[in-house]
């Protein structure tokens, strides 16, 4: 396991997100093995494979949710695996399965996580309102969040993971079982986010919202196997005139 | 101490919690109907057992005697019947609890200075309802032995007496016996079984996921999730101890300030043993099984309906780990005895030092990530 580098000096930022040799495994499954990437401020990056391909256990690892069994990786500057609730601070996540509470309302979600992020008067507010104002939530404030529809879950969740704006934010799956419109609305706020310099980290089955990337990364059996714009990973794994979903598909036969 | 995210976990735990109004109703509803269950159904001192009498000899000096059982107030006569074989089908089918037998030569052997002998026959299958008239009719025999012989001795008064005093239930009630050990066990029964689930149904509805990945710390949420129900504990235990006072007519002696002071280290360490629970299982469902593992000794060994004296010394070193044993003790020392601080600070410390302990056994326990 090599060590993580040395903190750069301030006027040299960081990258948003760097692994190197990033490993994990479950007992004698290898979920993720050797992965390296470098992942600048301000990137709209798409992690894309398989089902069990090891993108999920990739952002669980980035968050702090869990322990690399080797390797390293920092996010904003920040070891994962040492000082994990300095990078918590620094995050967004929403996670795959909706992780907010379906019995309060989207008010007291809201409220709840600003709290939770320790802002608190004005700042609480200003935050508050801003979000609100961004994702379109003032007329369903009031609602329980377990009486909306799948889109509008969706916004309330990332509304959550942007209160205390964070630079990085980890999306995993973000809108799997989303209607189309609700989907384009949901990229329309993510290229958004990225323009002001957030750095988005998402996952997605969906070729079209793989397009919409800057960059992705294909993984396959927890390795990285392909990586660098939609078109040229499509061209590295399919061959010429190949479209990113052939690729896709070339990929999933292979590991069958 | 600093715990800047202690009062949103708190808020939001309260709010949950008003919200499911199906448990809100259960844990008010519960203290109410088992006390009402425990206080009228449950009596220990069993009274008016069915009896059927065969008077063999049918004389005025046998109705004296069968009037002297029916008086001490634990047989009721039911029948009186002819013979062995009738009496006997009435026990054995569950008719009679007791039979009463005057054999014919009873008046003429009390004439002659003789021993005159009279059968008691008793169910004795369930031993709890039998014990009380077995108790009795030995009893009427000594009564009438002593007022015999002393007569035949010219003696006017006996020459023992032990007068027993049973102080602080002077009625041997048993509401004022159950009732404030209820107020333990409905305590147990609920704080555990709430925070057994407290952690478990967020990790299993995926909330607990998006909690951890935030900086709140591991003592901010599990204080957070257990606090409001503090207030849960504190208002059962004053259902109880209402209902006890005005309906079953069970004493508030002591300092009732002091309960509750203590009544709050029980509650906390009661919600301590919850969230440890919480931390060893991976779903609701093995939550409630082992919560109602742990629970089954509290009722059982803790002193709450049978005496920990009579209990074999393993079993009651199990009961010294449970803060129930401790509590009980407690409540019936404040409530009946009316003691206070002086003589039951060392129930009070180890109460504090459960709390405590389990507070932090949970805390150590849990971890911010998902393995």
């Amino acid at each position: 396991m090599s060590a993580a580098p040395a903190p750069l000096s301030p006027l040299l930022k960081p990258p948003a997100i760097e692994t190197h040799d990033l490993s994990r495994r479950f007992g004698s499954l290898v979920a993720v093995a050797d992965l390296t990437l470098r992942i600048e401020r301000g990137e709209v990056f798409g992690l894309l494979g398989p089902n069990g391909s090891g993108k999920t256990t990739t952002i669980r690892m980035l968050c702090g949710l869990l322990e690399p069994s080797g390797g390293w990786a920092t996010v904003d500057g920040i070891n994962v695996a040492s000082a994990p609730e300095q990078v918590k601070m620094r995050i967004g996540y929403m996670s795959q399965r909706f992780g907010l509470y379906e019995d309060l309302t989207v008010d007291e979600n809201l409220t709840f996580y600003a709290g939770i992020y320790g802002l608190s008067g004005a700042k609480r507010t200003g935050r508050l309102d801003t979000v609100v104002d961004f994702l379109g939530l003032e007329g369903r404030l009031g609602q329980l969040v377990g009486q909306l529809s799948g889109g509008w879950k969706q916004r309330v969740a990332l509304a959550c993971a942007l209160l205390h704006q964070p630079p990085v934010l980890f999306l995993d799956e973000p809108t799997a079982g989303v209607d189309p419109a609700a989907r384009r609305n949901f990229w329309g706020a993510i290229h958004e986010l990225a323009q002001r310099g957030t750095t988005v980290l998402v996952t997605t089955h969906y070729m079209d919202e793989a397009q919409r990337c800057g960059r992705i990364a294909m993984m396959s059996g927890g390795r990285l196997i392909a990586l660098g714009t939609p078109s040229e990973v499509a061209a590295q794994v399919g061959g010429g005139g190949k479209t990113l979903e052939d690729a896709f598909i070339i990929l999933q036969e292979r590991n069958e | 101490m600093m715990m800047p995210h202690f009062w949103p976990m708190f808020w939001k735990e309260f709010i949950q919690m008003r919200r499911d109004r199906l448990s809100l109703a259960i844990m008010t509803a519960l203290p109410v109907a088992q006390l009402l269950l425990f206080g009228y159904a449950i009596q220990t001192d069993v009274r008016h057992l069915p009896t059927v009498v065969f008077d063999e000899s049918r004389t005025p000096e046998s109705r004296d005697l069968i009037a002297a059982f029916e008086n001490t107030g634990n047989f009721r006569i039911i029948a009186n019947v002819d013979g062995m074989p009738s009496l006997d089908r009435a026990i054995a089918r569950g008719d009679a609890q007791a039979g009463i037998v005057v054999p014919y030569d009873y008046p003429r052997r009390l004439a002659r200075g003789e021993t005159a002998t009279v059968q008691v026959i008793v169910d004795a299958a369930d031993p709890l309802s039998s014990q009380s008239a077995i108790g009795a009719a030995a009893g009427v025999a000594q009564v009438r032995n002593l007022e015999i012989l002393s007569r035949a001795a010219r003696r006017t008064a006996i020459p023992i007496e032990a007068r027993v005093r049973p102080r602080y239930n002077p009625g041997l009630r048993s509401p004022n016996y159950i009732v404030p050990g209820l107020v333990g066990v409905i305590l147990t029964l609920t704080m555990v079984l709430i925070t057994a689930m407290a952690i478990v149904r967020e990790r299993e509805r995926g909330t607990l996921e998006q909690l951890i990945v935030t900086p709140i710390t591991k003592t901010e949420l599990m204080l957070g999730k257990i606090a409001p129900y503090i207030g849960v504990g504190i208002v059962q235990m004053t259902a109880v101890l209402f209902v006890g006072r005005f309906v079953f007519d069970v004493p508030l002696t002591g300092n009732v300030l002091l309960l509750y002071m203590v009544a709050l280290l029980f509650v906390v360490a009661s919600l301590g043993y919850g969230l440890v629970i919480s931390t060893l299982v991976r779903t609701q469902q093995q939550a409630i099984q082992l919560a109602f593992m742990f629970v089954l000794p509290n009722i059982l060994l803790s002193g709450f309906m049978f005496p920990r004296q009579a209990m074999p010394t393993v079993f009651q070193w199990v009961g010294l780990a449970l803060p129930l044993t401790y509590f009980l003790k407690v409540l019936r020392g404040i409530l009946l005895k009316g003691v206070g601080l002086d003589a039951l600070w060392r129930e009070i410390a180890v109460l504090a030092g459960f709390a405590a302990l389990l507070i932090v056994v949970a805390v150590r326990r849990f971890h911010k990530t998902l393995d």
